[in-house]
């Protein structure tokens, strides 16, 4: 969103936190209003209920920062929201998990994308025991073997 | 067999690592019970009617002389002396103490065993057909794609948190031993008319309160998509299944809400995007994987018919020939079973003299290899004709020579209300009834194939809705009742079966059983299966015989 609600002579920007139905009004509102005075960092909180193939999923490609707010830990849906956000529509900002989720759920939160965590203090090395995954690894987030890779790679015979 | 490389090694060590932190954080209330419940399950444990219940996977049933030792050891030292073989070819132990479960797994990890999403909403350990490898009507074998399918779903990030647990059953016979149409995925493999091997795929098959048999997603899927394929399937079940209902959240009930049309149109949708990712499998690949289950060195050149077991007038040792074994695709050799269903024997259970026991007899007469079957029973899988006897005589003393694979005492069972904490009713105890009820072997095989199968709740561990006779325990007013179904199949026909009619009381049932077999065998035709008779009579004439009176019918 920065693209859109950006002024170029305030290159200092407000943080803006809204929520998904708040960021659809928004996009609505500045697609037809001319530029702003100011310039604004946007950060749109979404929940796990938001269905995978909303029509305008990809206008989350304008945030800075996307938070998947989880109402409770078992909700395996934030999983394939992330890879989503990641893989197919190609988000490059921070993605961040808030809400109920177990720092034992950090690694597999990482393994598909998601970039920050807020809520409690976690010692996120306390909680990696892993030093390889059966699964193709995701790069820059998680730096860990490909077990199928490198039983391919030249060393490893 | 599979046999671990560093990596998979390292892995399951890791696991022990992170397992015994999550449960020491319990342990000191870091972690509550609703925390640390999913955490468990996927380590296979559970808290059960008596005390936790440790659930070890045994991938596609397959176990080495010693893993078997091993098993022996984890009975008599945190156990009661004997474990149970679930219809999904793993072991549970029904009393070690949450405390030492870290220790158990650390021990398992030492023979490249462990207990990874045995339990909880995940990938389950993948299942298949016990006599893989050695029939003659395979078309390949199926143990390196479960092995593939293992690695794949182990840990798995984004599938670990499902609404509800994933199953998946892989065959590559015609005869579909693994009851793979009623899993989430049943993988057949196919031949198609350009003379590739792929995979038929059947999707959102289940039993539980609401049975399904699995419809057809994809006539023919190229090996090396199996894991994209997968993995697509998983996504949308993982994004659009229900959450909301415990009951309504197997992949069964999404594909059946959008209809299979649409469901393999999000699936071949979702496909095409993944479709050239570092998933798909490169031939050298599969080629590794098979390397793992290679023929044994077999005794080459063997005529089946030079063997003297014909000689052999035993009658005792004729019958359990003819029963308990099964001719090899290599001459010369017999695959085994070892019978868990003896009379008095609750259907499954082991005790560690037993583990013991067979794993000797797996060394010494089976190349070190032993399985576990759908019908928790074992097998021995490559044995030579010429052994026959001698392992035969083994086996009488431990109580593993009962002559009834594939009989009406061969029963499926559930550990029911003895052991489990959903259970409404007992059933080991009725399948205890049932074996002694039929204890005459001679008239047990003028009966043919029938299979029984009791579950002790809806949940139907027990496969009731796919038994030829289906056993389901309920609760009415804290008396426990048996609703008998007729007519099912877990095979390659497979179908559910039909409700007979009111339910009968615990004291009735084993009598109810024994009408209904007394009424196939006045109404069946020369050479008839009980489940031919039932189609062609009808359900109605088995009803006339079940019920004494026909007001209990009605």
């Amino acid at each position: 969103m920065t693209r859109k609600i950006a002024n170029p002579d305030n290159p200092q920007p407000k943080q803006l936190r809204v929520d998904w139905h708040e960021w659809l009004m928004l996009n609505a509102v500045v697609t037809r209003s001319p530029p702003p005075d100011e310039s604004y960092r946007v950060t749109v909180v979404v929940t796990t209920e938001l269905p995978h193939d909303h029509p305008q999923l990809a206008t989350l490609l304008d945030a800075d920062r996307v938070v998947i707010d989880i109402e409770t830990f078992t909700d395996g849906r934030v999983f394939g929201l992330a890879r989503l956000l990641r893989d197919e529509l190609g988000f490059d900002g921070d993605l961040e998990v808030s809400g109920d989720f177990l720092p034992d759920q950090i690694s597999f939160l990482r393994r598909c994308g998601v970039n920050a965590f807020s809520g409690e203090d976690i010692v996120r090395d306390a909680f990696n025991f892993y030093s390889g995954f059966y699964q193709p690894p995701r790069a820059g987030i998680d730096e860990v073997t490909f077990i199928r890779e490198s039983r391919d790679s030249p060393e490893s015979t | 067999m599979y046999r671990y490389d560093e990596h998979d090694q390292r892995l399951v060590d890791e696991r022990v690592g992170e397992f015994r932190a999550q449960t020491r954080r319990f342990l000191d209330g870091v972690l509550s019970e609703d925390q640390f419940r999913p955490l468990r399950l996927m380590n296979g444990l559970y808290v059960e009617r008596h005390a936790p219940m440790l659930r070890i996977a045994i991938p596609y049933g397959e176990l080495s002389a010693k893993q078997l030792r091993m098993l022996a050891h984890i009975a008599r030292s945190y156990d009661r002396g004997y474990g149970h073989f679930t219809t999904r070819q793993n072991i549970q132990f029904n009393w070690p103490a949450l405390e030492q479960a870290p220790q158990i797994l650390a021990d398992l990890a030492a023979v490249q065993m462990h207990a990874i999403q045995s339990s909880g909403n995940c990938i389950r350990n993948t299942t298949t057909d016990h006599l893989a490898g050695l029939t003659a009507d395979e078309i390949e074998d199926p143990r390196p794609y479960c092995e593939i399918i293992r690695q794949w779903s182990t840990l798995h990030p984004e599938f670990s948190f499902l609404p509800r647990k994933f199953k998946i059953a892989v065959t590559g016979a015609a005869r579909d031993r693994a009851a793979s149409q009623v899993h989430d995925i049943g993988l057949h493999l196919v031949r198609n008319s350009a003379g590739e091997v792929g995979f038929e795929v059947y999707v959102g098959g289940g039993q539980g309160r609401t049975p399904v048999i699995g419809v057809v997603i994809r006539k023919f899927l190229p090996r090396a998509d199996l894991l994209t394929y997968f993995e697509a399937i998983l996504r949308i079940y993982n994004l659009l299944g229900r959450r909301d209902n415990i009951y309504k959240a197997r992949i069964k009930i999404l594909v059946r809400s959008l209809g299979i049309d649409r469901f393999r149109e999000l699936v071949e949708a979702e496909w095409r995007k993944i479709r050239e990712t570092a998933l798909k499998l490169h031939p050298r690949e599969i080629e590794r994987m098979a390397e793992h289950f290679r023929d044994p060195p077999f005794v080459r050149g063997l005529d089946a018919s030079a063997t003297d077991l014909e000689m052999i007038r035993k009658p005792r040792f004729r019958a359990w020939l003819r029963q308990n074994t099964l001719v090899h695709r290599q001459p010369g050799y017999r695959a085994v079973y070892l019978s868990l269903k003896a009379p008095g024997q609750a259907p499954g259970d082991i005790t560690a003299a037993q583990l013991d026991l067979v794993a000797g007899l797996a060394e010494r007469y089976s190349f070190g290899e032993a399985r576990t079957t759908h019908s928790q029973n074992l097998l021995l899988p490559h044995v030579l004709e010429a052994d026959l006897y001698d392992l035969w005589k083994e086996l009488g003393p431990a109580a593993l020579d009962t002559a009834n694979i594939g009989t009406v005492t061969d029963i499926i069972c559930c550990p029911g209300l003895d052991f489990c904490s959903l259970a409404n009713a007992s059933a080991i105890p009725i399948a205890v009834e049932i074996n002694r009820r039929f204890a005459d072997l001679d008239s047990l095989y003028s009966l043919g194939d029938i299979q029984i199968k009791i579950s002790g709740c809806m949940n139907a561990c027990g496969h009731h809705h796919v038994g030829h006779i289906g056993v389901l325990g309920v609760d009415k007013k804290g008396e426990e009742w048996y609703q008998i179904t007729l007519g099912g199949s877990a095979t390659e026909d497979a179908r559910l079966g039909q409700r007979l009619g009111p339910a009968f009381a615990r004291h009735e049932v084993t009598e109810a059983i024994g009408r209904i077999v007394e009424t196939y065998v006045s109404l069946r035709r020369e050479g008839e299966s009980f489940l031919e008779t039932l189609d062609r009579a009808g359900l109605d004439a088995f009803k006339r015989g079940a019920y004494i009176s026909l007001e209990q019918a009605s």
